[in-house]
């Protein structure tokens, strides 16, 4: 009897439902299943559930569901909104295959991400680790670092730009005055795509390096204890030790950081308007610039389903190979 | 508990079903179930949607300027008006038109213009207008301006009235500083004049031995490569050497040609020159409007100065240089501004009332001053007569006002290739690029556009 009432807590409790500490189980109905009176019941049981259930499914049918299959639908239109849509077939995705401008945006995009996933991973599992250590005054570094995550990235841009200003620039004042360096820092393309990845990190680095830091918290003493008596200095026990236990936090930031750097939008917007030159034209900046500035929505629909997929792929290998190590750890 | 529930006269499971209705109410609700309020009012009520080209305090002034005086016209008209900011204008507007309830009448210019004529949510003037209003309407106005509000049938779908554009404008004291070197009369004739205007701090000219290119206290011109500026000028280079950014046929580059070769020559010889400012002096764009007002620079392609400007730099000394031109002649990118009448309007005879008392000259006059514009026909004399909150902006407005002989729209397309052409040209201006590569991608991404716009 005990073992079937745990059953059903634990089920209650994986639904989502709350396990306070004043929280009963709840009473075993007497009733005979399979009557009439208990199929009732039931049903009335359910029925609140149903009507929260059916707001849920209200809202993400709404904001979700068709959205989204409004876009994919509108991959396979032509013409626009207010004139009206007629079926194009695959054209669109043909289009796209011998869009060059689109593969050129690709292509920034991905040296967008070359640049930001390792810049970010390495800054914030450093700052993760650092705020995970026992420290006096600890909170107050950690409200600080978070601080810029709850900017708005156009105020980000703004206050970044501010920083770089030829005249008036404190970062640019420095590095010419201080440093005597000449930092083309958003006229030249290379230099562009780092600040930008900069300006990115700046805006994210208090989200993931709390994730790391809880990670890193997360991690056994006892086992770290065992490294120590072993002999293992500070840099072996975070690469032998602490990264591969928090390998899972690790692969969910590195699909979310990409998932950040596939987006990038705001920043361009405010900061380099696509330049220098067409340097910063990303797809997203590309996507946004036909479906809002006089080209056509349905293609860049299509684009956003591409780049979905692009996404989608590049995230399924890092999952996969992330597996790929787990299952081969644990054979080892 | 069951009873204390009971003996409440709710139960914990009517609560929530409760609860839970009225959540799925409110958001039905709130995904805008509820147009009955719009609808029941529409009587003789009209939706009048403009942008804001002046402060928020004079466009408040001039709608209810514009409301209280339609009532003359029209007794029991009650106008609302909105002014939507230009960052997501064409974003509420499409969502407007794209809906069933659209403003009624609406300011508009040419890009947008330009998405509109072809989607049937603008109403066709010639339907409302007799000969003698068409006639006022359409006399006189500049083709180029008309063409974007001609629908494919012929169709007046918006009526300009108002235009600008970005003169030619130069700092006296830089100028003489530079000993008052001859005013340019052609574009190229622009390098060597920019150059003797840029000194740096310690005074040496750009052409002196030693010059400080590190440390320069006045350059030549103003040049934010940023598409946001470079719309208002980059094509009157391809104008004045006989050429266009788009070919005649709509699908490609129109500058992959002598003349198109040489006007991006003349621009890439000046952005080389040192005399132009570099693409990153500034942060924020009010800095760059006002470069050679400063004295930062020596002469600019700018936009009206207004009384703010006026006051934060009380001894700037400006002049409106005659328009310089090419081998071809001489061309400004203006910008234009009309009036424009909703296809579902709930009102459409009351709509078509409102837009011709705006277009009326005594009431569009009104908002041309407001906005420091100019008027699409023809001024003979001096527009700005009665004096303006400074006697510089009256010089400014008047002085520029020649230009209007030489405006020219941007070209009509289904597609806005501007931006990415004004990215690609930079791409070679700031040596990114060669102008052979340059111009076989932007061939390359104009085609896709025009393939895509279709």
């Amino acid at each position: 009897m005990s073992v079937r009432l745990v059953g059903v807590r634990r089920g209650a409790e994986a639904a989502g439902a709350p396990a306070g500490p004043g929280r009963a189980d709840p009473p075993v109905r007497s009733a005979p299943a399979g009557t009439r009176a208990a199929r009732r019941r039931r049903a009335g049981d359910l029925a609140p559930a149903g009507v929260f259930l059916a707001a849920k499914a209200v809202l993400f049918g709404a904001f979700m569901l068709f959205p989204f299959g409004y876009t994919i639908y509108l991959t396979f239109q032509r013409g626009s909104l207010l004139s009206g849509l007629e079926f194009a077939g695959l054209d669109n995705y043909r289009s796209i295959a011998g869009d060059l401008l689109f593969r050129q945006t690709l292509w920034n995009t991905l040296l967008f991400m070359a640049v930001l996933i390792p810049l970010t991973l390495v800054v914030t599992i450093g700052v993760g680790l650092l705020l995970s250590s026992k420290v006096r005054g600890m909170s107050v570094y950690r409200s600080l670092i978070y601080l810029p995550s709850l900017l708005s990235i156009v105020v980000a841009g703004l206050i970044w730009k501010m920083l770089i200003d030829s005249e008036t620039g404190p970062l640019e004042r420095f590095t010419s005055g201080v440093l005597h360096l000449d930092v083309p820092w958003l006229t030249d393309a290379n230099t562009a795509i780092v600040f930008l990845s900069v300006v990115t990190l700046w805006t994210s680095i208090g989200f993931y390096s709390v994730i790391f830091m809880s990670a890193f918290n997360n991690v056994s003493e006892d086992l770290l204890d065992a490294a120590r008596i072993d002999g293992a200095n500070g840099w072996q026990t975070l690469t032998r030790i602490k990264l591969p236990l928090i390998k899972p936090v690790l692969q969910v930031v590195l699909v979310l950081v990409t998932i950040n750097a596939v987006q990038l939008f705001d920043l361009i917007y405010v900061m380099t308007q696509g330049g220098p030159g067409t340097a910063t034209y990303t797809a997203m900046w590309y996507i946004y610039q036909n479906a809002f500035n006089g080209g056509s929505v349905p293609y860049a629909a299509t684009m956003s389903m591409v780049l979905l997929v692009v996404t989608a792929v590049i995230a399924a290998i890092f999952v996969r190979r992330s597996r790929g190590e787990e299952s081969t750890d644990g054979h080892a | 508990m069951a009873t204390n529930s009971r003996s409440g006269g709710l139960s914990r499971r009517g609560l929530l079903q409760m609860a839970g209705v009225a959540g799925l109410g409110s958001v039905l609700a709130a995904c805008g179930l509820g147009e009955g309020d719009k609808a029941s009012s529409a009587g003789g009520d009209l939706n009048f949607w403009l942008t804001p080209n002046a402060s928020p305090e004079a466009m408040k002034a001039f709608t209810d300027k514009m409301t209280t005086g339609f009532r003359d016209v029209a007794k029991d008209a009650a106008v609302s008006s909105l002014i939507i900011p230009w960052d997501n204008a064409l974003t509420k507007y499409t969502a407007a038109f794209s809906g069933g309830n659209p403003p009624d009448v609406t300011y508009q210019i040419i890009p947008w213009m330009n998405k509109w004529r072809s989607t049937g949510v603008l109403a066709d003037f010639k339907k409302f207008a007799s000969a003698e209003e068409l006639a006022s309407f359409t006399e006189g106005q500049p083709e180029s301006y008309l063409k974007a509000a001609t629908g494919d049938n012929g169709e007046l779908f918006a009526v300009p009235f108002t235009q600008g554009f970005q003169p030619l404008v130069l700092n006296l004291a830089v100028w003489e500083k530079a000993g008052k070197p001859p005013l340019p009369t052609t574009l190229a004739e622009m390098i060597p004049f920019a150059e003797a205007m840029t000194f740096d701090k310690k005074g040496r000219n750009l052409k002196d031995a030693g010059f400080d290119k590190n440390n320069v206290e006045h350059y030549g011109m103003a040049w934010p490569a940023l598409p946001t500026f470079e719309d208002n000028w980059v094509w009157q280079y391809f104008w004045a050497y006989g050429s266009d950014y788009i070919n005649e046929a709509r699908d490609d580059i129109g500058f992959d040609n002598a003349a198109g070769r040489e006007a991006i020559d003349v621009m890439k010889r000046l952005v080389s020159s040192g005399a132009t400012t570099p693409p990153d002096l500034y942060s924020d764009n009010a800095r760059w409007q006002t470069a050679t007002v400063s004295g930062k620079t020596g002469m600019q392609w700018m936009p009206p100065l207004t009384e703010a400007v006026c006051k934060q730099f009380p001894d700037a000394r400006l002049k409106v240089i005659d328009l310089p031109g090419g081998p071809a002649g001489k061309a400004i990118v203006a910008g234009c501004g009309y009036y424009a009448m909703a296809a579902k309007s709930k009102n459409p005879d009351l709509t078509y009332q409102f837009a011709k008392f705006l277009l009326d000259p005594k009431q569009s006059d009104v908002y041309i001053r407001m906005i420091l514009g100019l008027p699409t026909r023809p001024v003979e004399g001096n527009y700005y007569a009665e004096p303006l909150a400074d006697p510089r902006m009256n010089t400014f407005l008047n002085e520029a006002a020649g230009y209007g002989q030489h405006a020219r729209a941007t070209l009509v397309l289904p597609y806005q290739p501007q931006e990415y052409l004004l990215g690609k040209l930079n791409d070679h201006l700031f040596g990114r690029q060669t102008l052979d590569d340059m111009i076989s991608e932007a061939s390359k991404g104009i085609k896709q556009m025009a393939k895509t716009g279709k």
